[in-house]
């Protein structure tokens, strides 16, 4: 059995975190889809927006189709371990099915099908799917399909995915598992009393942190000294991190070094927060956290929830950032942040400016932090900067706020 | 829906082509035309109008043509007059067509030819094909075709011939039915069988992308990226006796499964998916004009009517714009409050109801903007309001309506998304739509794969004398439709009424011999539906369920279930209505009634 994972009509609307990556590739729960599909030993092809098939094939192998049993898995599913072994139990009955929730597939498995993956596009899958042999499944499994759901499911799913990944790795004392040339400074006090703690590769714990499990810390990370992770944090690889962290996200190669607090959140890669940045993810009046989303209110059902924060953006020193924003790609945050914040805008909006970020200064600035970080700025890199600065220019001036260009 | 013939062979092709095109009328009459091909040059006849309807046409007929193609005409693009009737040809009069099907990008290709010199004599989509033959043609047609073909967007089916290749006669697919009939040194082309079966029963179905070079002797097809395709000759199983209908044994019948690709047809080229909206060309509205608009009256009659109730639902949940119904003969005599600010929008099939057409003129009259949503194109009612939007559900002939119904659904969903998507309705949401739209041809297909069981409740149902039809929300005028259709063609007494108005009066008819057919498919109310209902099983009614598939919330309650897979709930009385309309049909048949023209009906209803 091949499988094949998708993006269909929302996937490019989970904005900003879709802007810059697909949707399989959002970490959370300790890995992210395509890893945790490619862990049970499957082949697995995509089809993902066309502007984002180079920079997809640097990260992720896509084999071409060669069987005809096939399951696809909608790149909105959240990663979790338990409900994939559940659906390839499934697939053993050879029996087709289909699980559908809000009008949109989430699992279809084919024990037979022929399909040419260059005939099909996003737009025609969920037809052409639909238009087989077939039965649906009743239960109702979790999609994405808000941002912040993210954040939702990362805390729900994720210390049951960590039981299934801890098996990588080595046990040094009850709870915690590392991976190789791991560096803990014996003063780090890890509790492991609610969940496991991971720390991955290559990755240094500063004198006096706190980590309490369940978290995640990926390759190559540093965790400076006194920093508190607690609780339902996935630290990706090439990330450095201070501070206080609560139930967070962080993207490969964001740097949240310094003093300040992280709370219900999801920051891109190349990230960078300036100290004292903090984030609210309470509101005064304990009440269900709302956001406002393409210009609509929507109600999260969640009490804690901090912000969503696109790749390339960074904050200046002691920004605050009010409960459940979401700020775009290549912003530069000042101040207090009381709204949501489009992609590539110089965000002042509290000392009375907001005017667009310049897309040759985005270009100029990732060179920049990409030298420091060793990686080469390619025109693959460049390109998906364009792109996303052309596919953001509504966002600026819908936004409703009077953008000084 | 149009209808093409074409043949190359050893005899006179007139009378063929003329006998082909008349078993092909069922798939569209506004007008007709032929080309023949005499020598080298062509021949071209074409007219407004029935091809039955036409007198001594064959002496204008040229006699030594051994080849040649005819067409009989749906109107999409352009009304039904001479000009726009196919054939089609290119500037040189050297390269004839006949289309079946929809081009959606014909505009940016008109221009694009345009600018090339080529000069275009209708308002139809498919002159450009004509026109990209001959930019292309460089002493090679198939190569021309392959072209062409990878630069059209839409369906069709296509058959071509020209004087630069006398005896040949070309055909191309790509979402249009093409069917290719093999003879003894000759060929044959149509859209679908029954033009071919009274010369012969071999024949070859082209698939998408395909296409098919016949000469009198020889039949050669490839597609866009294989020079040669070896194809299966399927032997046609019936003769020419049931011809129109398709095999069905009644239009309606033939209507209810043809719903898939009507209401694809319905949507085709509409879907903007980069701007997550609708584009509907016929309305002629500027942005503002749409967004000063304060007001929707939604007119029609009979299931007209119905469709403009779920319409109200439409535009009020989605555009959050206030929307009334009416029928249109009482919103005529009423003196209706009416401003500028409000829009009309008249639905009616054939766009020739009396009533309907008289609402429109005094809405006009009285100053507000007017729209039609219409399936005849050039019809009074289209042309009355002089904006609109057409329905492309081919031509409709069972007098109970059935396809036109559910795309006047979709069209109505369609316009309710355009103004939402104007009003802030978020992208996302309307990507769920859309989508949800673009499964809905698979959805229906998939409704209609259990027809059997719906055939194997009306054994079970029609000698019943009443039947009660429950529904809410969007599911209520889909309860009105169900009942409709009953009475109109099995002349059974049914109601529909919304369910919670039972309790009100009409439970006091329940009883066992009073059968309730229930839509109960996934909403937010259907927690009260399950109440509603409970009453009615209480009394020992029997209860017939249209259900959400693998939802089991109304198992304890219902008799019978039949499920329609799941859409969004604004979608959904396009699926559960074809259930009702199966029903309907099923029970009329073994009542002995006369399905496709019950008494004291007409289809079109041109008198007030």
């Amino acid at each position: 059995m091949q499988v094949i994972i998708f993006e269909d009509h929302l996937a490019g609307e989970l904005r900003p975190v879709t802007l810059t990556r697909s949707a399989f590739g959002i970490s959370l729960c300790g890995t992210n889809l395509y890893e945790l599909v490619r862990r049970k030993g499957l082949k697995i092809s995509y089809i993902v927006r066309e502007y984002l098939k180079d920079m997809c094939s640097q990260d992720f192998l896509n084999f071409p189709l060669e069987d005809e049993s096939l399951l696809f898995i909608n790149a909105c599913f959240p990663p979790v371990s338990s409900i994939l072994d559940k659906i390839l139990k499934l697939t053993e009955e050879k029996k087709p099915f289909v699980a559908q929730r809000d009008s949109r597939i989430i699992f279809a498995f084919f024990p037979t099908l022929k399909i040419d993956l260059k005939k099909l596009d996003r737009k025609s899958l969920t037809s052409f799917l639909l238009e087989q042999d077939y039965s649906f499944l009743e239960e109702k499994f979790p999609l994405i399909n808000y941002p912040f759901e993210i954040i939702k499911y990362n805390q729900i799913y994720f210390q049951e995915n960590l039981e299934e990944l801890k098996k990588d790795f080595k046990e040094i004392s009850e709870g915690v598992f590392v991976g190789k040339n791991v560096e803990i400074h014996p003063t780090v006090c890890m509790d492991t009393e609610d969940g496991y703690i991971i720390v991955d590769d290559n990755t240094k714990i500063g004198p006096f942190a706190y980590l309490k499990g369940p978290i995640y810390i990926g390759k190559n990370c540093k965790i400076i000294e006194r920093t508190s992770i607690k609780e339902a944090c996935h630290i990706s690889h090439h990330c450095k991190v201070g501070g206080e962290v609560e139930c967070s996200i962080i993207e490969p190669y964001s740097n949240k070094q310094h003093h300040g607090f992280l709370g219900h959140s999801w920051v891109g890669s190349w990230v960078n927060m300036g100290a004292g940045t903090s984030i609210s993810n309470l509101k005064n009046t304990y009440g269900e956290v709302a956001v406002i989303y393409q210009d609509k209110k929507i109600p999260t059902g969640m009490q804690f929830l901090g912000c969503i924060i696109g790749d390339y953006s960074k904050t200046a020193i002691n920004t605050s950032i009010f409960t459940g924003k979401i700020i775009g790609v290549a912003s530069y945050l000042y101040g207090f942040i009381t709204t949501n914040v489009p992609s590539f805008c110089n965000y002042a909006r509290s000392f009375g400016q907001i005017t667009e970020h310049h897309l040759s200064s985005v270009v100029k600035t990732q060179k920049r932090m990409f030298e420091r970080r060793n990686v080469t700025q390619t025109q693959i890199h460049i390109k998906l900067l364009e792109d996303v600065y052309n596919l953001t220019k509504d966002e600026r001036i819908m936004s409703g706020e009077s953008l000084s260009l | 829906m149009c209808g093409i013939v074409g043949y190359t062979g050893f005899r006179s092709c007139s009378d063929i082509l003329l006998k082909g095109l008349k078993c092909l009328e069922y798939r569209g009459y506004d007008s007709w035309g032929f080309t023949f091909v005499v020598g080298k040059e062509l021949f071209t006849i074409k007219k407004a109008g029935k091809i039955s309807e036409a007198e001594n046409i064959i002496n204008k007929f040229p006699e030594e043509s051994f080849s040649g193609i005819g067409h009989t005409r749906w109107a999409t693009h352009g009304s039904p007059n001479d000009i726009n009737a196919h054939p089609h040809l290119d500037c040189k009069e050297k390269i004839a067509i006949c289309h079946n099907g929809i081009i959606e990008n014909y505009g940016e290709l008109k221009k694009w030819l345009q600018k090339r010199g080529h000069i275009f004599k209708s308002e139809t989509d498919t002159e450009v094909i004509a026109h990209l033959l001959e930019e292309f043609y460089q002493g090679d047609m198939l190569s021309a075709i392959k072209k062409a073909m990878l630069k059209l967007v839409g369906a069709f089916g296509l058959a071509i011939i020209s004087g630069y290749e006398p005896d040949t006669l070309y055909g191309a697919r790509r979402g249009s039915p093409l069917v290719v009939g093999i003879g003894d040194r000759e060929m044959f082309l149509s859209s679908d069988v029954n033009a071919l079966v009274t010369h012969t029963r071999k024949v070859v179905y082209l698939d998408d992308d395909e296409i098919v070079k016949l000469t009198p002797t020889s039949f050669k097809i490839c597609s866009l990226d294989k020079d040669k395709k070896e194809k299966k000759i399927h032997t046609v199983p019936f003769d020419a006796t049931s011809i129109e209908k398709g095999g069905f044994s009644h239009f309606m019948l033939k209507e209810i499964f043809e719903q898939p690709e009507s209401l694809h047809n319905a949507f085709r080229g509409r879907m903007d998916y980069e701007r997550a909206t609708v584009k509907l060309g016929g309305l002629e509205l500027t942005e503002s004009e749409l967004l000063s608009i304060k007001r929707i009256k939604l007119l029609g009659c009979g299931t007209s009517w119905h469709a403009a109730l779920v319409g109200k639902y439409l535009f009020e949940e989605l555009a959050r714009i206030p929307s009334e119904v009416d029928y249109s003969s009482e919103f005529r005599y009423r003196d209706p409050i009416l401003s500028e600010d409000d829009l009309v929008i008249a639905i009616s099939q054939s766009g020739e109801t009396a009533d309907t057409l008289a609402a429109v003129r005094e809405a006009k009259r009285k100053g507000a903007k007017v729209l039609g949503i219409c399936n005849v194109v050039g019809s009074s009612i289209a042309r009355e309001c002089g904006r609109g939007v057409y329905l492309h559900a081919g031509p409709e002939i069972g007098v109970a309506s059935t396809k036109a119904f559910t795309s006047q659904l979709l069209v109505l969903t369609l316009l309710a998304i355009l103004f939402a998507r104007l009003k802030g309705m978020p992208r996302r949401d309307a990507l769920i739509a859309l989508n949800a739209i673009e499964a809905l041809p698979s959805l229906a297909e998939r409704v209609l794969k259990k027809a059997k069981k719906i055939e194997d409740l009306a054994n079970s149902l029609y000698t019943y004398k009443n039947f009660l039809y429950v529904g809410r929300g969007y599911q209520y005028p889909i309860a009105l439709e169900g009942a409709l259709k009953l009475k109109e063609i099995s002349y059974i007494h049914a109601e529909g009424i919304p369910a919670a108005e039972l309790k009100h009066g009409p439970i006091a008819l329940v009883d066992e011999n009073m059968p309730t057919v229930v839509l109960a498919t996934e909403s937010h109310i259907l927690d009260k539906v399950k109440s509603n209902v409970a009453e009615i099983k209480a009394r020992k009614g029997r209860i017939i369920s249209i259900v959400t598939e693998a939802n089991h919330e109304m198992d304890d309650l219902s008799d019978f279930k039949f499920s329609v897979p799941p859409t969004p709930h604004y979608l959904a009385p396009i699926l559960s209505v074809i259930p009702l309309q199966l029903l309907a049909y099923y029970v009329a048949v073994l009542r002995g009634c006369d399905v496709d023209k019950p008494r004291n009906l007409a289809k079109s209803v041109t008198v007030e």
